[in-house]
């Protein structure tokens, strides 16, 4: 009987101890990734809507006029993807679209908008025939987007809501896929009738026969908005003031650069995209595709995820999605 | 005994779910990284109740059942043509060593340009994860039954398919089963990360869309609920299903250790 | 006058690495109905081989078996063997399962029901009554050669093939089995060629033992055992032919 009763002491004391243990490794240790010290770690995804970063990264302009401070660039593969490495702190500045950073500050994401970056054709492409306007779009259609909560998604949400009064009315009928994925199922001409896409996936679907455009970005949203924007978290724009004003002026050289010396900016962007110089200075000039870093059109992505549920309904003021107003255009 | 080891087990999930809202009372981690018992017990709770995951196991699941059943018939009819035919063993072999290693997420790119993103396409991502694991199992199981079993069948005037019913299927059972368990496992991955990695399959979607999808719209106590999902779901089919087949057979017949 | 059973100038050889090895040569003999034929030799003279052969299991090289004139030729459920090893029960099915499968293979009873009762009385005969619901791996070696008996003789075979079946038992026990074969024997009147390299058993066993020599396997003499039985191992008669047989 003491035996047992021994026993179960022992058992009682090394349960508990394990219970401190483990409790006081999770809560004192650092389990959230540490951020190294002096490291501002900057990230974005493949596109050309991207080719700004590109420049900013290649011509090192940031690294140039910074000291003390090390700059590390990462690509990562969508934009959930950025934001959790945001907010595990490992990433300081990310680009995105307007709608995952709302979505991501609803859900208390302490971060907000730097700058714009660029403003892009976007297109809803099919290669039916039958098919000339959304009205057109059956029950047995597939869409292909990035993801739910994608600026696509949303942007067809709105085009729908419009048309149809329902927000909703095409969700049942998408297929999360990475554009390049996108772009081949589309072209492969099966299940996937129709593909939501952006540069420079769009300038290729749309010199292949037999495809032809639906709807268009700035159609779905009724006028111009930035289509990636930068983001900054709290913890960047408290510590690092200077170089977040660096990283503006770095950012306003490489879209200048860009606008004003397309062919050069071409023969640079090549290296990094599997694209040939000729076509790159085709597509960065195309019609409709602009690097500029004003940010357009957060009211009414705002106002209308709001109305369609997608964020929650408290209210925020400019001041709560920017972190400096000079460049918000109403 | 038995009662003792359930007893343990709930023990240690107690233990477990107690550390971890300890954790989150500690205020170490912002509740988007860390988000409390009760908000994920909510979202499951939420997303149970409005019938949307209810709907996407249910799917989850009747693909996963197809996908093996599909695949149990192949293998089955694989192993035995490689068991009675050289050259069909010899083929089959060779399409074992070059199909086993593959991962099937790896194959999912090609996949959708052969069968588009619909339900084939999951369903060939699962049959590929369970069929070779099953083929080799069933072959190990064939080729390992003793001889004296089928002189014994032989000798008693039973035919081929009295054999292969009577005898060979019983005797290779083990290793069926651990095919089977196996095979499991995998395509209950495959499944998973095929929902996550390429989206909704068709307009319901399955348990790893539901993840997916709370994913991208940042509700991290959603995604929770989802693993909770995951985590019960392989607890029962491996406690409940799998223990029980072999408890019933090859451990009542003692031949599995 | 035509013998029941004939071997009649059985050879094989087997191939073993690179040249080619004869087992048996020249084997032949006769075996009256219902007469319990003792093969007895020491390990390797292929008694085992010679056995499979009369079960069909494997062919010769020349020569064969015949039955009352006629050539008999592949596996049939009239000559049943029962093995040396153990494990030729069927570990999935219970002691009674493993019974009902011989009367269930050859179709012997009309139902289920009286197929159990049946299989019940040969479990009886070989006094395992109180084992129908084991498996086998829950059996004792002796008890498990008791059930593949009982299978054998629920089958009901003209001839049983038995291979040392009591090889890898205990004195006792096996001297029980021996006494139980006989009493089964005497009473459901089966053929019987037993295997054994025990000369003693062999002696309280067989109407006639065939002893053989190896290298390569041929018989050495055919002896007749004329004994009363039930046989006494320790009276004289019983150590005389002990002694004959040995010195063959
Ligand atoms: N399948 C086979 N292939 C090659 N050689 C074989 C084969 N089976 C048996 N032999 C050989 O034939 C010979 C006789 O074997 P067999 O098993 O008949 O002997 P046995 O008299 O039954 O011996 P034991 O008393 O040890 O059982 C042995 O030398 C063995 O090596
Ligand atoms: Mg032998």
């Amino acid at each position: 009987m003491i035996y047992f009763c021994k026993e179960s002491i022992k058992m009682k004391k090394l349960i508990s101890l394990s219970l401190i243990m483990i409790i006081s490794i999770f809560i004192f240790s650092g389990c959230t990734a540490e951020k190294v010290e002096n490291t501002i770690t900057i990230a974005d995804q493949y596109g050309l809507a991207y080719a700004p970063v590109q420049i900013m990264k290649d011509k090192e302009l940031l690294e140039n006029s910074t000291e003390n401070v090390k700059i590390k660039w990462k690509k990562l593969a969508n934009t959930a993807a950025i934001r959790e490495a945001m907010l595990a702190g490992e990433v300081d500045i990310g680009f995105m679209a307007i709608p995952p950073f709302l979505i991501g500050k609803d859900k208390g994401m302490e971060w907000k908008i730097i700058s714009g970056l660029s403003i892009c054709p976007l297109g809803l492409m099919t290669y039916k025939e039958s098919i000339k306007t959304l009205a057109d779009i059956s029950e047995n259609d597939r869409i292909a987007l990035p993801q739910p909560g994608s600026v696509q998604h949303i942007l067809l949400a709105m085009a729908a809501k419009r048309e149809f009064g329902n927000p909703a009315r095409f969700d049942n009928q998408l297929v999360t896929m990475a554009h390049p994925d996108g772009m081949n199922a589309l072209l492969s001409r099966k299940e996937i009738t129709i593909h939501f896409t952006s540069p420079p996936y769009i300038f290729k679907e749309s010199e292949e026969k037999g495809i032809h455009q639906i709807l268009n970005g700035i159609e779905a949203f009724g006028g111009e908005f930035s289509f990636i924007v930068g983001v900054g978290t709290e913890d960047f724009y408290n510590n690092y003031p200077e170089v977040y004003r660096v990283f503006l002026q770095s950012l306003e050289q490489s879209i200048e650069f860009i606008n004003s010396n397309p062919g050069q900016a071409a023969r640079l962007l090549t290296e990094n995209y599997d694209i040939s110089e000729i076509d790159l200075k085709k597509y960065i000039t195309w019609p409709g595709m602009n690097y500029d870093d004003k940010i357009r059109g957060l009211d009414d992505f705002f106002d209308f995820m709001q109305e369609a549920q997608y964020i929650g309904s408290k209210d925020m003021n400019i001041s709560q999605l920017l972190w400096e107003e000079d460049l918000y255009e109403k | 005994m038995k009662n003792n080891k359930l007893l343990q087990r709930i023990f240690w999930l107690i233990f477990l779910v107690l550390i971890w809202q300890i954790v989150f009372w500690s205020g170490r981690f912002s509740p988007l990284v860390f988000p409390s018992l009760t908000t994920i017990i909510k979202a499951l709770a939420g997303s149970l109740y409005n019938g949307e995951l209810t709907q996407q196991l249910l799917f989850s699941l009747l693909i996963i059942s197809q996908g093996l059943l599909i695949s149990l018939v192949l293998a089955i009819f694989m192993a035995l043509a490689a068991h009675f035919s050289g050259i069909a063993a010899s083929l089959i072999d060779t399409l074992v060593a070059l199909a086993h290693p593959l991962p099937g997420i790896a194959l999912m790119p090609l996949v959708l340009i052969w069968f588009g993103a619909g339900r084939q396409a999951i369903l060939f991502v699962i049959i590929h994860s369970v069929l070779w694991p099953m083929v080799l199992n069933l072959r190990t199981g064939f080729s390992s039954i003793p001889d004296i079993y089928i002189l014994v069948g032989k000798n008693y005037g039973l035919d081929r398919l009295q054999i292969l019913i009577q005898i060979m299927a019983p005797a290779s059972l083990p290793y069926f089963l651990v095919g089977l368990k196996i095979g499991w496992a995998r395509s209950w991955r495959a499944l998973i990360s095929a929902e996550m990695l390429f989206g909704a399959v068709n307009s319901i979607g399955g348990l790893g869309w539901f993840i997916f999808q709370k994913r991208v719209f940042f509700d991290l106590p959603g995604v929770f609920a989802g693993i909770i999902v995951i985590i019960i779901i392989g607890i029962l089919v491996e406690d409940l299903i799998f223990n029980n087949i072999e408890n019933r057979t090859v451990k009542r017949w003692g031949m599995k250790s | 006058m035509m013998d029941y059973i004939a071997i009649k100038n059985i050879y094989k050889s087997y191939q073993q690495s690179d040249e080619r090895r004869v087992v048996l040569e020249n084997i032949n003999f006769s075996i009256e109905k219902r007469e319990l034929v003792a093969l007895l030799g020491p390990s390797g003279c292929g008694k085992t081989t010679l056995l499979k052969i009369i079960a069909g299991f494997i062919e010769t090289d020349t020569g064969g078996l015949y039955k009352n004139g006629e050539r008999l030729s592949g596996i049939s459920s009239n000559r049943i063997m029962v093995f040396q090893e153990f494990k030729q029960l069927f570990p999935w099915k219970t002691v009674l399962d493993n019974v009902i499968f011989a009367l269930e293979a050859k179709n012997i009873a009309k139902n289920p029901a009286e197929r159990e009762e049946m299989a019940r009385y040969f479990l009886e005969r070989v006094e395992l009554t109180d084992f129908f619901d084991y498996f086998p791996y829950q059996l004792s070696g002796g008890m498990k050669q008791r059930v593949a008996l009982a299978r054998t003789l629920a089958a009901d075979p003209e001839i049983m093939l038995m291979d040392e079946p009591f090889g890898s038992l205990d004195s006792q026990t096996r001297k029980n089995l021996q006494d139980l074969l006989i009493d089964i024997w005497q009473e459901a009147q089966k053929t019987i060629i037993f295997v054994t390299h025990d000369i003693e058993e062999a002696i309280v066993l067989a109407d006639r033992i065939v002893v053989m020599d190896k290298n390569p396997g041929r018989i050495k003499k055919i002896i007749n055992n004329n004994l009363e039985r039930p046989r006494n191992r320790a009276g004289i008669e019983f150590g005389e032919l002990y002694e004959t047989i040995t010195s063959v």
